[in-house]
């Protein structure tokens, strides 16, 4: 009886254990969508201000810092307190004018997010 | 003498005996079976145990799914917004081979008045464009709507899209001419509202026109809900005989703060850090850009979470 019990139980706990681990993977799945929806919408603020200031001083956010440039606080608001939702960001400049913002995922993974700067 | 018969009770006692003492047997091993006061015990503290663990263990996870469903939530309203201005923005101006003279693309095209018909406006060298709007010195928008807006006049190429309905069409006012004209001269274009939209009949067949469509993004606030959610709101133009505006229906629910104004950007390179990569591929603006921004702030639904509203800044740019 105390077996059948044992079993039962053995039973019980895998089924919540697995229903915790679905939980988990639906969690990390709304994190990735998320943090997608995030970078994208960085991006495009940080390909718009290329069309204002150079590539350099967006990728280091420089554009932020500088007071004597153009007024984007609103802007310059959004993407730092939007950064904070990408663990270990990192915004590069390429070759191809283009910019492009990856970040770590929850799984360990490094995703990337790539934007074409449109020439004027 | 038959001694069968005594063979026989003695048979049976025999075997009623028997019966009874496996009865009685049975009953010694139902008295040793089964759980004692200890186990029951030991084994309920250990449920308990577990359960406690897995519910805490589930209330953390149930607690991050709310939080990232929340933020999902917010995240999804706020593209909800962009994506319809994308699309808003990109026709709100009459498309590049209809017009000799492009608008500058350092500054949004003026569109018409927004109270007054475009069948009755008078021709004009351009239909579309963006404008901020103060909607309490508009009389012509039905309800109480105060604060400003975001007004959009969008031009549809036509006939794609304009079977079989209503609207108001634009042409050129002379179809004779040529629409893109060499430099020196400026086609007027004439809107006109149809019941069935259809190609001008006195223009040649290969004639540009197309139909004008007016949009009014507004906010209702809060204060101004009265218990319902704070909502972006979309109003439309009504044709006809009696030009007007649809009253407001809900864009996006659940939009704390909304705010509209035009930014100039100076000619400001800034120069970059050493050591970062300049690329010449992307050509900066030289010249002052008159720019519109958006400040939008989406509030957590339910109100238990706690969470910051999410505010987005979008730049709307010209793209002419």
């Amino acid at each position: 009886m105390l077996m059948d019990y044992l079993i039962a139980s053995v039973i019980g706990v895998a089924g919540m254990l697995g229903l915790l681990q679905l939980g988990a993977e639906v969690t990390a799945l709304h994190q990735q969508s998320f943090q997608l929806s995030v970078a994208e919408s960085v991006v495009r603020e940080l390909c718009t201000l290329l069309r204002f200031v150079e590539v350099g001083s967006v990728v280091s956010l420089e554009v932020c810092t500088n007071p004597k440039g153009p007024p984007f606080e609103d802007t310059c608001r959004m993407v730092t307190d939007w950064l904070s939702f990408l663990p270990e960001y990192r915004l590069d400049a390429l070759a191809e004018g283009d910019i492009k913002l990856s970040w770590r995922h929850a799984d360990g993974d490094r995703l990337s997010l790539r934007f074409a700067a449109r020439p004027l | 003498m038959d001694s069968r018969p005594h063979n026989r009770r003695c048979a049976a006692s025999t075997r009623v005996i028997r019966i009874l003492s496996c009865e009685r047997r049975l009953e010694t091993q139902h008295a040793g079976s089964g759980f004692s006061l200890v186990d029951c015990l030991i084994s309920n503290a250990l449920a308990l145990a577990l359960i406690s663990l897995l519910s805490s263990a589930s209330a953390d996870i149930i607690s991050t799914i709310q939080v990232a469903a929340e933020r999902g939530d917010q995240s999804l309203r706020l593209r909800q917004v962009h994506r319809f201005l994308n699309i808003t923005l990109l026709t709100a101006k009459m498309p590049a081979p209809w017009t000799a003279y492009a608008v500058s693309p350092n500054q949004w095209q003026l569109p018409s008045d927004p109270c007054v018909s475009p069948a009755i406006g008078g021709d004009r060298p351009q239909w579309g464009g963006v404008a901020i709007i103060d909607l309490s010195e508009m009389p012509c928008f039905p309800g109480a709507v105060t604060g400003y807006g975001l007004y959009v006049e969008t031009v549809h190429p036509c006939p794609q899209g304009c079977e079989k309905r209503s609207g108001y069409r634009v042409r050129p006012a002379e179809c004779e001419t040529e629409p893109r004209r060499e430099a020196g001269t400026r086609v007027q274009w004439r809107a006109e509202w149809q019941e069935v939209l259809s190609h001008p009949k006195e223009c040649p067949q290969d004639t540009p026109w197309g139909r004008i469509e007016r949009l009014l993004l507004s906010h209702r606030s809060a204060a101004d809900a009265q218990g319902d959610q704070p909502e972006l709101r979309v109003q439309s133009s009504v044709g006809g005989p009696e030009f007007g505006w649809t009253t407001a229906e809900t864009l996006v629910a659940g939009i704390e703060d909304w705010q509209i104004r035009q930014l100039e950007i100076p000619r400001a390179p800034v120069s970059s850090p050493i050591g970062v990569d300049d690329s010449p591929a992307v050509q900066i603006d030289k010249l002052p850009r008159h720019l519109l921004q958006m400040v939008i702030s989406v509030a957590a639904t339910h109100p238990r979470q706690r969470l910051a509203p999410m505010t987005s800044s979008r730049l709307l740019v010209p793209t002419y």
